[in-house]
């Protein structure tokens, strides 16, 4: 008899201990992201459910320690929220609050991964891309949202702001040098849907998927690129296969022609052993040829770096360089 | 140390020339001059194949085969085919070809013939006739009134045959039976312009001018009026076609009979032009790019222009603007490539600042002040040639606008006096902000942010460019002393005559 007591208390104990944690799920649900998502551009919009019976004050706190107080409203059931995210490991918390207690905490990871920086490259395994623009999670943001897509084709917004895209996503075209399709908000001319030979998995998990390669897609419009470089004798690996987007940064970048870093980080990025040592030649003082840090003669008012003697796409010159011939290439910058 | 002498000398003198050898100029130039002496002695050398290849000589055996008795034949038949074309077989009953129509047209007259008729003196004629005028009908001038009037009957002026055409037609052979007649050559009424005795005025005309006669039917205030039904010509209006004023209605239309509408010898929709508008015959048959006004029209030249006269110039129906809004008033389509050309009228009432040659159309000329209407060879039918790109190298120069516009715009970098201001407002401060839009490594070509028709804004900034097949908007903000510009080319970015704002630097 006691035996079966014991049991039933522990029954009770555990389904009363479910409940309550059932119950704290219940209090705040995210819907998005995912508890470990990888993000590729710099920012995660965040969408929270709240009832106002249970949680009157949402606070989201980024490892950055950078915190974002959101009120609950009588009327809403979602908010969102777009966070600015470094690269790597992002722990963003977000946390319910009832008349200043303490409710319901939970833990988002989101790792932002990058192309360009070799430790950022490969996020560990417990990351998953994850897709926000599908059905689902469309109709929980048209409650206060446009999704649908307002752009005309071939014509660009007069006012920006009117875009649908903008509103969430300003972020990415904020940045010093934009690319004109991005800062223009003609998004689906490149977020078309489609998917290319290496992102075959992606395939209808959202409506604006860019297909990789991307060079096709960049060749549409700068045709030019495409029939200059088309019939050079050496091409730079990810000319050749179409992944203009490896060092190049299609919305917007702090760096001249949208690089993801400056030319010469980004291009020691992969060529690490050019970074000591004697690049080029000795000169007599016994120091290497500067490959950065001075001004570049051949490029009024820039900084030397390697593609003042490289060409990064293409070049008939072996070394990808920008001339043919040795003295071509140092009369670049010595002149007589 | 003296037979060293020679050798220390001589290492001396390989030295310095091995030095200057080394020194860049020397070793330069040496380096040119061999090259030069290359290109000398190639040129010498290839120059003998090149001048062989200039002339081509047809041998013997290749002369042979070309039959020039056939080749003329051929040019022969062409010749005639072409005269045939022009004699266009007339339907006359008397055979007679229609080119020598104008020959037979005045009767030679036989005096063995009047003498059997009774021969009335000048001085006995009726005080009617005097004094007498200047042209003479023959028989009249013979005084043989017998052959058209009886001489049984005492009454004076009764004819020989009740309809006077048998009459006329009995001397003048030639009966107008060609596609169109005149209407009062159809109804017999010979008598409504000529005159059967006498006139001041050659063939007899019953009135002082070729043109005169014309217009006592064919004006709309004529009393005649109910005669010449539409076919009225306002000569009052201030332009005139030249060879009405000059020469007479004859020069186009014979006023008989003829086998083209409106009494003309050639279908007056274009032939009949192009016969003396030798120009306009180039321009409309052999240039690249034809205009579909002229060319594929229902109306052709009479599209645009009146024949006789009009207030315009040029002959234009109505002002040179309006006429060319009379077809582009929707969405054409382009001979050129097949796109659709834009609705011009719209454009023009949705933007009301417009070019000046649009707004000032009388001075300068309207749409053809860059348009060539009857055709061209350059796009769009224009005048003279302009880039279609956006990005346009400035070495060309193939700009247009500087026929009117000044060329120092984008070739003054630095605008620093005062009295020159008036070259161009788009600056900051002293720097010409088109120097910089123009002739950077990309230079851009003016359509790039002027719209050349019309626009919402000053100075025909444009509302969206064109770049790679999306319009993007230039979101131009004037203010009063510059303004700002947000396209997609860069950020925004302001400019202030007064207050420089230092975006040339």
């Amino acid at each position: 008899m006691r035996r079966s007591m014991l049991l039933s208390y522990m029954v009770f104990i555990m389904l009363f201990s479910l409940s309550l944690f059932a119950q704290q799920a219940q209090l705040l649900k995210i819907v998005a992201p995912s508890p470990t998502q990888i993000s590729q551009e710099n920012i995660v919009s965040f969408v929270i459910e709240a009832d106002k019976s249970t949680v009157d004050l949402i606070t989201i706190t980024t490892d950055a320690n950078a915190t974002f107080n959101i009120q609950v409203n009588p009327n809403k059931t979602h908010y969102c929220k777009t966070i600015n995210l470094h690269l790597g490991e992002n722990i963003i918390d977000v946390a319910g609050y009832k008349s200043n207690t303490l409710v319901s905490e939970q833990k988002r990871k989101v790792f932002l991964e990058s192309k360009v920086h070799k430790e950022y490259r490969y996020p560990p395994q417990q990351y998953k891309r994850e897709y926000f623009h599908n059905e689902t999670n469309e109709k929980v943001c048209a409650s206060c949202h446009d999704m649908s897509v307002n752009e005309v084709k071939g014509v660009a917004f007069k006012d920006v702001t009117k875009s649908n895209c903008y509103q969430c996503h300003n972020q990415v075209a904020s940045k010093k040098h934009a690319h004109a399709p991005s800062v223009n908000w003609l998004c689906t001319s490149c977020h078309n849907g489609k998917v290319g030979t290496f992102n075959e998995a992606d395939r209808n998990k959202s409506k604006y998927t860019v297909p990789d390669p991307i060079g096709p897609l960049c060749f549409s419009c700068h045709e030019k690129n495409e029939e200059k470089w088309g019939d050079k004798r050496f091409t730079h690996e990810p000319t050749e296969a179409g992944r203009c987007n490896k060092c190049h940064n299609s919305h917007s970048e702090e760096n001249e022609f949208y690089l993801r870093k400056d030319s010469w980080n980004l291009c020691t990025g992969c060529h690490k052993d050019k970074i000591e040592g004697m690049h080029i030649v000795k000169t007599f003082g016994r120091k290497a040829h500067p490959t950065h840090n001075v001004k570049d003669p051949s490029r009024p008012g820039k900084d030397l770096s390697c593609i003042s003697c490289h060409n990064p796409h293409a070049s008939n010159a072996s070394f990808l360089l920008q001339s043919e011939s040795v003295m071509g290439i140092c009369s670049r910058c010595h002149k007589k | 140390m003296k037979q060293h002498i020679g050798k220390i000398i001589a290492i001396f003198f390989v030295l310095i020339s091995v030095y200057l050898f080394i020194s860049y100029d020397v070793s330069q130039k040496l380096g040119r001059f061999v090259v030069v002496m290359g290109n000398i002695t190639h040129a010498l050398q290839n120059a003998k194949h090149a001048y062989e290849e200039e002339f081509f000589e047809i041998s013997d055996d290749e002369l042979k085969d070309i039959n020039i008795t056939k080749m003329a034949k051929e040019f022969k038949s062409l010749i005639d085919k072409k005269k045939e074309a022009k004699v266009v077989g007339s339907k006359a009953p008397s055979e007679i070809q229609a080119d020598e129509i104008r020959e037979e047209e005045i009767p030679t007259h036989d005096r063995t013939r009047a003498v059997k008729a009774k021969i009335v003196k000048l001085e006995d004629l009726p005080d009617k006739f005097k004094p007498l005028k200047q042209f003479l009908h023959e028989p009249f001038k013979m005084g043989a009134c017998q052959i058209c009037h009886t001489s049984k009957n005492n009454k004076p002026g009764e004819l020989v045959k009740k309809n006077i055409t048998d009459i006329c037609y009995s001397c003048h052979k030639t009966r107008y039976t060609k596609k169109f007649d005149h209407k009062p050559v159809k109804d017999g009424k010979c008598m409504d312009c000529h005159d059967p005795h006498q006139a001041n005025t050659k063939s007899l005309l019953k009135s002082d001018s070729v043109n005169n006669l014309c217009m006592k039917c064919h004006d709309q205030k004529s009393t005649f009026k109910a005669k010449a039904k539409k076919q009225f010509v306002d000569m009052s209006l201030g332009v005139k076609h030249k060879p009405i004023v000059e020469k007479s209605c004859l020069e186009c239309h014979d006023a008989h009979t003829a086998d083209h509408k409106s009494l003309l010898n050639f279908d007056a929709k274009m032939d009949l032009c192009l016969d003396c508008h030798d120009d306009e015959k180039e321009a409309v048959t052999h240039s690249k790019f034809k205009h579909g006004g002229v060319n594929t029209s229902k109306k052709r030249c009479l599209e645009c222009h009146d024949p006789h006269a009009t207030k315009y110039k040029k002959l234009l129906k109505i002002d040179p603007v309006a006429t060319c809004l009379n077809c582009h008033d929707k969405e054409v389509k382009s001979d050129e490539d097949g796109g659709m050309l834009m609705n011009m009228k719209k454009h023009l009432e949705e933007n009301p600042n417009w070019h000046k040659p649009i707004k000032d159309f009388k001075k300068e000329g309207g749409c053809s002040a860059c348009h060539a209407p009857h055709g061209s060879d350059n796009f769009s039918i224009l005048k003279k040639s302009f880039t279609k790109n956006f990005y346009a190298d400035l070495e060309n120069k193939d700009f247009f606008c500087f026929e009117c516009h000044t060329e120092k715009k984008i070739t003054k970098q630095f605008i620093t006096n005062s009295s020159e201001h008036n070259i161009t407002g788009f600056r900051d401060g002293e720097v010409n902000l088109h120097y910089l839009h123009v002739n950077d490594r990309k230079g851009r070509s003016c359509k790039a942010c002027h719209d050349e028709h019309a626009s919402k804004y000053n100075n025909l900034i444009r509302d969206y460019t064109d770049f790679n097949g999306v319009r993007f908007p230039l979101r131009y903000i004037e203010t009063t002393e510059g303004g700002s510009c947000a396209p997609a080319c860069h950020k925004k970015f302001g400019y202030d005559r007064v207050n420089p704002v230092g975006i040339g630097q």
